[in-house]
């Protein structure tokens, strides 16, 4: 599906007259959306490494992974909203650009993966569930979301 | 879906992510190592001729 049209109306919205006139404004977003993506990275390996019980095996996994999960939707929308903003100052140059892509791809699904496997699965018991279940569920989320970040941040470089 | 399912779906996903993400770094190598030599110094070009 080519989503083209998608950019072309960003690249001409409000949005981004606001973002490209504004450097300012701009600035301060992109502040909100590198503090949510730290938000969201230490959510998930504050909770992953419990699960692999790397960190705080003094307290339940249950308890952990569901008080991060909290903070994890918290950053996850903080980043997509500034996103979109910071996007539509650049965005027919994003729509070229393979890391823009990545980064799409792993977001998403990232987020599936979270709302739709990990979630329902982490509801049950933590001790009940299969134990490799468990490490690899861990293992995966660290991985998407480091890609998410690396290649966001690799944007930056092409 | 059922919690058997969903240990069943969860490791073959996971094991999907992670072949990709390592087919995806690996192929992607080259680039990196030149786009962090481009950006952060030139220590990864040698000066001998």
């Amino acid at each position: 599906m080519d989503m083209f049209f998608l950019f072309e109306w960003l690249d001409t919205s409000m949005l981004a007259d606001m973002s490209k006139a504004y450097g300012g404004v701009f600035a301060v977003v992109q502040m909100l959306h590198l503090t949510a993506l730290a938000l969201l990275g230490g959510t998930v390996l504050v909770s992953d490494l419990r699960l692999l019980g790397v960190l705080l095996n003094d307290v339940s996994s249950e308890s952990v992974v569901s008080n991060m999960d909290r903070w994890f939707s918290v950053a996850l929308l903080l980043i997509v909203v500034s996103g979109v903003f910071m996007s539509s100052a650049v965005a027919i140059k994003l729509y070229y650009n393979e890391m823009f892509w990545a980064k799409m791809i792993g977001l998403f699904f990232g987020a599936a993966f979270v709302y739709f496997i990990r979630r329902p699965l982490l509801r049950h018991p933590h001790d009940t569930i299969n134990v490799w279940s468990i490490r690899m569920i861990a293992i995966s989320s660290m991985i998407i979301w480091f890609t998410v970040a690396a290649s966001g941040r690799w944007i930056g470089f092409s | 879906m059922n919690k058997a399912r969903l240990e069943k779906v969860a490791i073959l996903l996971s094991s999907v992510v992670v072949v990709v993400a390592i087919i995806f770094w690996v192929a992607q190598v080259g680039d990196l190592m030149e786009t962090l030599c481009l950006a952060y110094g030139d220590w990864c070009f040698s000066d001998d001729p």
